[in-house]
């Protein structure tokens, strides 16, 4: 375009925009109004408003069992194997990029008897980073003891979770492997009342039992644990007869094993998901025992129904900002086209909006 | 029927795997968008003989922007109202400041006070002096990347190195004295010396190892230990909470004592010849404490790019920044528009 071309168009600048002024006062103007609004809201989005409102929020309370029996690779994922340990981690981070934000997460690692509490609740979305990385990070090495009372441990993070929140629900990964075989006279009792912590017990691994493999340094399978290497009875409480009288009536089981039916199992050394075991302590607790197939059920499970927690939360209000963006435009539209054959009803019910400018003018 | 058939063209895509939608309902928006190119009965001058009139290829396609700026518009608020995503991306961060590590002792033994004589006061645990002191730690320096590791029998990483403050606190709420009453401090050590392997050495590293007693090292351990020290260029500060009975490392050993008998004196022996910056802090008291987080403090880094992962990348914003340039164009042709005839 030439020089003097633009000149001209810069003169004839002012005469365009005289748009701006001719329709004060008229219906017709809600044109103009429509689309400063419109602007104005969506300049406003730019800015990521937010604000407190009453928002529906999840609180988790993960805990892992970290012992050698989740090391088992009886999972399949893109024809590779996966040991159950790997799959309850990826259930969990994929649970948590699906939890809004808001939501608050805890992490627990189950061993021996007890469940450690690894970090108090956290906001998920600010903290995402350290909490994807942190359980990413678990592993069976950082257990600090070997057995694996699974009662214990799951009684004791149903302790802990209430003391974490208010409204913290548990979910709680283990395959319910016992290890050693527990008396079960001497088994503790839970404590609370079934239903006072909401939550789901998940079984990982399959029913058929599995050998445990022994992992080296780096994690490669260096060998399995053998029967000859497992305590195969429990060896914990006291005979049932202590009486001297029935000693005399040669009842010698004093000093034998005191495990379930005093006979050696068999299968000490496999593992399989135990789901009667695990159905039993959901029942006593009040937890919904599910079972683990693929690793995106567990956001499902996080995020579904009656796990919801309320709570006044950091909410987008761009949404709603949006949304009246859109019934604008919509206005805007309808005004634009007010003599369109489509738009006849709307003409009749507003007639100002009819445009008549043309006709008295010309 | 429908939603069969797009099933395999989604998946191909990557959704659900690489993206994904937080709401699917706005899409019935999207259809609004053929309003503006259907519709008729704009504001019109009428006029005897249109056939007459030159034909404007200005007007023309000026009538043509104003009908895609409108369906742009709806169409992006649409898809921002959808709120796409990108699931489990990474974002460039940039770090300055030392790297911390924090080796915390949660061994059964920090449950006991540092004197057994003296008021509630007085006697407060170990761990509690300490988790109050690293508290003091993690809220100063702002720009130091942070992490712990915590160990008893076995070390637990608890929050990895990164600049969320918040999350340190919240793993150093976690803490309580329990495990075992062993204290594997090369393991703990080990694990957060790990922690810099596969990064550049760009700066002050440091480990803070926050523990009440020592621990015999093999010498194998030792050997160990030593190397990753030197590969990783870390320098250790030891804050050693001393126990009424425990021993002090600022006096040497008497004569003719037996250095085993002292496992603390023994490790301090051990890092002495680590041939990286040492320091140990003897924390009587909860004040002696003071001094080593101002050390650390004032440790310095180059700036580091490092990738840490987000929960989701919200592409929603790209959608209203469109919908925001559609509505300052719509703006700015109403301005062209004739509103009287102007012959």
């Amino acid at each position: 375009m030439p020089a003097g071309g633009f000149k001209a168009w810069v003169d004839r600048l002012p005469a365009w925009l005289h748009g701006w002024a001719s329709e004060a006062g008229q219906p017709v103007a809600w044109r103009k109004h429509c689309l400063w609004l419109l602007t104005l809201l969506l300049t406003v989005i730019l800015f990521k408003p937010h604000a407190m409102l009453p928002n529906r929020v999840y609180d988790w309370y993960f805990v892992v069992d970290i012992t050698q029996s989740m090391n088992v690779p009886d999972y399949q994922a893109a024809a590779k194997s996966v040991s159950r340990l790997e799959m309850a981690k990826q259930s969990i981070r994929k649970t948590l990029s699906a939890l809004p934000c808001g939501s608050q997460v805890a992490l627990g690692m189950f061993t021996e008897r007890n469940v450690v509490n690894v970090v108090e609740p956290v906001e998920v979305c600010s903290h995402f980073a350290a909490l994807d990385q942190t359980v990413a990070s678990m592993d069976w090495r950082m257990a600090w003891a070997a057995d694996s009372f699974i009662a214990h441990g799951l009684y004791n993070a149903l302790e802990q979770t209430p003391q974490l929140g208010k409204q913290m629900r548990l979910m709680f990964f283990t395959d319910g492997q016992q290890a050693p075989p527990a008396n079960p006279k001497y088994m503790p009792g839970y404590a609370g009342k079934a239903g006072d912590v909401q939550g789901y017990l998940v079984g990982m691994g399959k029913p058929t039992p599995s050998k445990i493999p022994k992992l080296d340094e780096k994690n490669a399978v260096a060998g399995y644990w053998e029967q000859e290497e497992v305590q195969r009875f429990g060896n914990f409480g006291m005979a049932e007869t202590l009486s001297v009288l029935a000693m005399e009536n040669r009842q010698l089981d004093r000093n034998a094993g005191h495990g379930p039916g005093n006979a050696l199992l068999e299968n000490a050394h496999l593992s399989a998901l135990d789901a009667q075991n695990l159905q039993r302590l959901a029942n006593i607790t009040g937890l919904s025992f599910v079972r683990l197939d693929t690793a995106g059920q567990g956001s499902d499970w996080a995020t579904g129904l009656g796990m919801t927690a309320w709570r006044w939360a950091e909410t987008d209000l761009r949404p709603w900002l949006a949304g009246l963006a859109c019934l604008t435009w919509l206005v805007y539209l309808v005004l634009t086209f007010a003599n369109s054959r489509y738009l006849v009803f709307f003409s009749k019910a507003w007639p100002g909006a009819r445009q008549k400018h043309g006709a008295r003018n010309a | 029927m429908w939603s069969e058939a797009t099933q395999p063209w989604l998946l191909a895509s990557g959704y659900g795997e690489h993206w994904g939608l937080t709401q699917g309902w706005p899409l019935i928006l999207l259809p609004l968008a053929i309003l503006p190119w259907v519709l008729h009965g704009q504001m019109n001058f009428p006029h005897p003989a249109l056939q007459g009139l030159p034909e404007d290829a200005l007007s023309a396609w000026l009538d043509r922007l104003w009908k895609i700026a409108l369906s742009l518009l709806i169409l992006s608020l649409a898809l921002a109202l959808t709120g796409p995503y990108l699931k489990s991306s990474y974002v460039e961060k940039v770090g300055r400041g030392a790297h911390v590590m924090i080796v915390l002792d949660r061994s059964a033994s920090m449950n006991e006070p540092f004197v057994k004589k003296g008021d509630a006061q007085a006697r407060e645990p170990k761990m509690k002096v300490a988790r109050n002191v690293l508290k003091t730690l993690v809220a100063q320096g702002h720009d130091d990347l942070m992490g712990m590791v915590t160990f008893s029998t076995s070390p637990i990483l608890a929050a990895p190195l990164g600049n969320d403050r918040g999350y340190v606190q919240a793993a150093l709420d976690a803490t309580e004295a329990g495990g075992m009453g062993f204290t594997a401090v090369a393991r703990g050590l080990g694990m957060a010396l790990d922690y810099f392997a596969d990064q550049p050495v760009t700066g002050a590293r440091a480990m803070v190892l926050v523990s009440d007693g020592g621990a015999h090292l093999d010498g194998k351990t030792q050997d160990m230990l030593r190397a990753m020290f030197m590969r990783q260029q870390a320098s250790l500060y030891w804050i050693y909470l001393r126990s009424e009975s425990g021993v002090s490392l600022k006096q040497s050993l008497a004569e003719g004592e037996n250095i085993d008998a002292y496992p603390e004196y023994a490790l301090h022996e051990y890092f002495q010849t680590l041939n990286v910056p040492y320091r140990v802090y003897e924390a009587e008291n909860p004040e002696a404490v003071m001094a080593a987080v101002r050390d650390i403090s004032k440790l310095k880094n180059k700036p580091t790019r490092y990738l840490e992962p987000v929960s989701r990348q919200d592409l929603s914003q790209y959608a209203y920044a469109l919908a925001w340039l559609a509505s300052v164009l719509l703006l700015a042709l109403y301005g062209l528009e004739l509103k009287r005839w102007q012959a």
